[in-house]
């Protein structure tokens, strides 16, 4: 087992990417304003636990997302039961963030043809 | 050992492998607790010169795209273990090539001295292959080092082999006293050493 220190890192990075579970948790970090503290006591697991559950995949959506938040659980010493509304809020957050990305770019692509039309 | 390849059977690197495959959540966990500070130690001994930040890049990089795509390891090839860190350094080294590609290190300046390491000539091979894309760095030394012993030298050298006897062969010195075989090892590592400086490749040494 690495050390702690180093699988933190390694956690912290690997969250960049939306195949990591960790991408979810930072994203619930940031809507709850909520440190690693915070949401380690929240999900019940420790600091620990949470680099743990961080490093797991981000779950599948339909048949395979109970399942695999369950291993993820497991797999970190996280509950279960807190941790599945984390991640659909964090899901709901990221949908929203998307929507509003893309309705900035339709208003900035409408001004730009204006402009041109002028 | 495992059947036919001659080598110790990886039983943890081939549950994670399939694990991966299967696409259990925990097994991109697993990988990391096991392999990443390993390949990370390993790569930062070799690239003594490079950044901790580019380094933990390039290895949290090679987990990520393996555990993503886990089709890309064949374990019939090699140990999880050596295939991380072998994809680690592949990415190290293009982000390096990237970063400096024509450049080269001083070697005063990476403080070779506290380095444990088996003498001098190494550090330099080692601080060369840190600062410059390998594939432009072999071609280099092909042009500057003719002889095929001492290219097998350098590559001995360049592998950081500790032991005197590959370098014995390899110069044909085997058949030597044990005490002579260093001592004319030695001698053409510095030999090489010394026209690797005069070349201008290791910078802040000879170059004229």
């Amino acid at each position: 087992m690495a050390t702690l220190a180093a699988l933190g890192r390694a956690a912290a990075r690997a969250s960049d990417d939306a195949f990591f579970l960790g991408h979810l948790l930072r994203l619930y970090r940031e809507v709850a304003e909520i440190d690693e503290d915070g949401l380690a006591a929240e999900l019940g697991c420790g600091r620990e636990g949470l680099v743990r559950l961080a490093l797991c995949r981000a779950p599948r959506e339909g048949a395979h997302f109970r399942a695999d938040l369950a291993r993820a659980a497991a797999h970190a010493g996280a509950d279960l039961d807190r941790l599945i509304p984390v991640v659909r809020r964090a899901q709901a957050a990221e949908a929203l963030r998307a929507a509003a990305s893309a309705g900035l770019l339709a208003a900035a692509r409408d001004a730009d043809e204006r402009a041109t039309e002028q | 050992m495992s059947e036919g390849t001659g080598r110790p059977a990886d039983e943890r690197g081939a549950a994670i492998h399939a694990g991966l495959l299967r696409g259990d959540a925990e097994a991109s966990a697993v990988l990391f607790e096991l392999h990443y500070e390993r390949v990370l130690a390993r790569l930062r001994a070799r690239y003594r010169a490079a950044s901790h930040d580019l380094v933990e890049d390039a290895v949290v990089q090679a987990f990520t795209s393996y555990a993503m795509r886990p089709g890309q390891y064949d374990p019939a090839q090699r140990s999880l273990g050596g295939f991380l860190a072998m994809a680690a350094e592949r990415d190290l080294r293009n982000v390096l090539a990237r970063e400096g590609r024509h450049r080269s290190v001083a070697i005063d300046d990476v403080e070779l001295r506290d380095l444990p390491r088996n003498n001098e000539v190494e550090d330099a091979m080692a601080a060369m292959v840190d600062a410059e894309d390998a594939a432009e760095l072999e071609d280099k030394i092909v042009r500057l080092v003719g002889e095929p012993a001492e290219r097998r030298v350098l590559a001995l050298m360049r592998d950081g082999v500790r032991a005197t006897g590959p370098y014995a062969e390899a110069l044909g010195l085997a058949a030597l006293p044990e005490g002579e075989q260093r001592r004319r090892v030695k001698q053409a590592k510095d030999r090489l050493k010394k026209r690797l400086a005069r070349s201008g490749l290791l910078a802040g040494r000879g170059g004229g």
